[in-house]
């Protein structure tokens, strides 16, 4: 069974806004029902300073339904607003005037849950590059 | 209907007020003649009422020297007696055409707060430039200055006839004491203050501009030993300026409020309250109050480095901007603390990072209010 980091979609029609959330990877039909031997650590231990091994509070993954797309995630560990706001203040004299995209993000989590081997979805690697907490992934033609 | 107009004849008439029949004529007396033998298809007798006549008449005659405008001078309607008038319409009173800043002035202000980095409180003192208004003319300064950097043309031209035609306050030569180009003092009208209030005080008590705040924003009355202590209203400022976190909250939640000070503290620059009151009290020690003076600036502006400097740092503690190469976006990356306390007992509390989930967005609900009631820039 795979943890993953996704994004999670919210805000309107045209107005998207996505929540960073820690997810079950949906089951492919293969492996289904072999998720038995799995933990999970329950989401009311959040304080950064329980991170470690010793205090945190294990439940088997038996208890948790499969996760829908939409459905509750383990833990939002943060947001991501792709709608660029532009900039108003009087732009730097070098630097031409970038508009901004937000990006709220607990490091301390992401950290967390990428040693615990969560895996990452392609744009949120992305995210978590800029945050510089992974590598970028190697391109195509860079493996090439 | 508004009048054609051949093209042939328009730069003709613009300096006056297009005539409602079409002319060749370029002058304006036989404009009026000729209004009849113009209109060829036309039957009917020309209305030409007297107000327009005399309209005509005036453009003729008195009128006609304000045709061209003296280069340095307002083009102004002037007083009977011949003098210089700032009010462009003789039938609005009120309207009052304002000097803007000339070039130099203009320029210096930027040299001082840029170049001589002096704060913009003081040279606003110097000058007589409102604060609001220093800062936009070092933003607009900056601005034309990087546009001549990028070789970019400037509207010169039109710059130049509008300084020549609307008053301006000049740069006093070195050595020579700036007029004023504003008051610079205003107190803004503090929307608390709108109410009545009537507010029975015993004869017995003093009651100061500091306790009429403190009523109007509905907060306890100041204890008596602290109030004594507070000579003048003025005695606040100071304090106030260095430690703005000072000022006493009233209210809960929404409602939250901070106490409303006494106008020689919300006014722009209150050390001047405190320079008259020292020039008053120490009519023979001018010396002595300008240095008192220059050491309270200082101080302010002291104070006033550090706070900036503190929130700076602190906004740079959880904000990080990332502009990524090949990218037309920066992302500014704000860390996210999860605690207890910041995301609720589950993780999932409304203030907690992120969308909520389960909890309806009403934004589409009928009857619900979807201008928005406030801008977050």
């Amino acid at each position: 069974m795979v943890l993953r980091i996704r994004l999670a979609r919210f805000g309107n029609k045209h107005q998207p806004f996505y929540n960073i959330v820690v997810a079950q990877a949906r089951p492919s039909t293969h492996c289904a029902g072999h998720g038995r031997s799995g933990y999970y650590r329950e989401s009311d231990e959040t304080g950064v300073d329980a991170m470690k091994e010793n205090q945190l509070n294990w439940t088997p993954l038996t208890r948790l339904s499969r996760s829908a797309r939409g459905a509750k995630p383990l833990e939002v560990i943060g947001t991501y607003n792709p709608i660029p706001t532009a900039r108003t203040d009087v732009p730097d004299a070098n630097v031409a005037p970038r508009s901004y995209k937000d990006i709220t993000l607990d490091k301390a989590r992401a950290k967390y849950w990428l040693g615990v081997g969560a895996q990452a979805s392609d744009p949120v690697w992305k995210l978590l590059n800029l945050a510089r907490l992974v590598e970028p992934k190697p391109k195509t033609y860079n493996k090439a | 209907m508004a009048p054609r107009i051949q093209s042939r004849s328009v730069s003709t008439l613009l300096p006056y007020l297009t005539s409602s029949s079409t002319s060749k004529s370029s002058s304006i007396p036989s404009l009026c003649s000729s209004s009849q033998s113009s209109r060829q298809f036309s039957v009917s007798a020309a209305q030409q009422t007297k107000l327009r006549r005399q309209m005509f008449e005036w453009l003729a005659t008195q009128g006609s020297g304000l045709k061209h405008h003296v280069p340095g001078e307002t083009n102004y309607l002037k007083w009977a007696d011949g003098t210089q008038n700032n009010r462009p319409f003789p039938n609005n009173p009120n309207f009052v055409s304002e000097s803007i800043l000339s070039e130099e002035l203009r320029n210096e202000v930027y040299v001082r707060v840029i170049e001589k980095k002096k704060s913009p409180r003081a040279v606003s003192v110097e000058l007589g430039i409102d604060m609001n208004r220093i800062a936009a003319v070092v933003r607009l300064v900056e601005l034309e200055r990087r546009q001549r950097e990028k070789g970019k043309s400037l509207a010169l031209p039109y710059a130049r006839a509008v300084h020549e035609m609307v008053p301006t306050t000049p740069l006093a030569p070195a050595g020579e004491r700036q007029t004023y180009h504003e008051p610079i003092n205003d107190l803004p009208v503090h929307p608390a203050t709108g109410a009545q209030i009537f507010y029975p005080v015993p004869e017995s008590r003093s009651f100061t501009r500091v306790d009429a705040g403190r009523v109007f924003s509905g907060a306890p009355a100041l204890e008596k030993d602290v109030s004594d202590k507070i000579t003048h209203p003025s005695d606040l400022a100071e304090n106030l300026i260095q430690r703005p976190g000072a000022i006493e909250w009233v209210g809960k939640g929404d409602n939250a409020r901070q106490v409303l000070q006494p106008a020689d503290v919300r006014i722009p620059h209150p050390q001047l309250v405190q320079l008259a009151r020292d020039r008053a009290a120490h009519p023979e020690e001018r010396r002595t109050v300008a240095y008192r003076h220059a050491e309270r600036l200082e101080r302010q502006e002291k104070a006033e480095k550090q706070r900036l400097q503190r929130s700076q740092q602190r906004r740079a503690m959880n904000e990080e901007t990332v502009k990524p190469q090949g990218s037309r976006f920066s992302f500014r990356i704000k860390d996210a603390v999860v605690t207890k306390e910041s995301v609720g007992k589950d993780g999932r509390a409304p203030w907690a990072p992120g969308r909520r989930y389960g909890v309806p967005t009403n934004d589409r609900k009928r009857g619900t209010v979807k201008i928005p009631t406030r801008v977050e820039i």
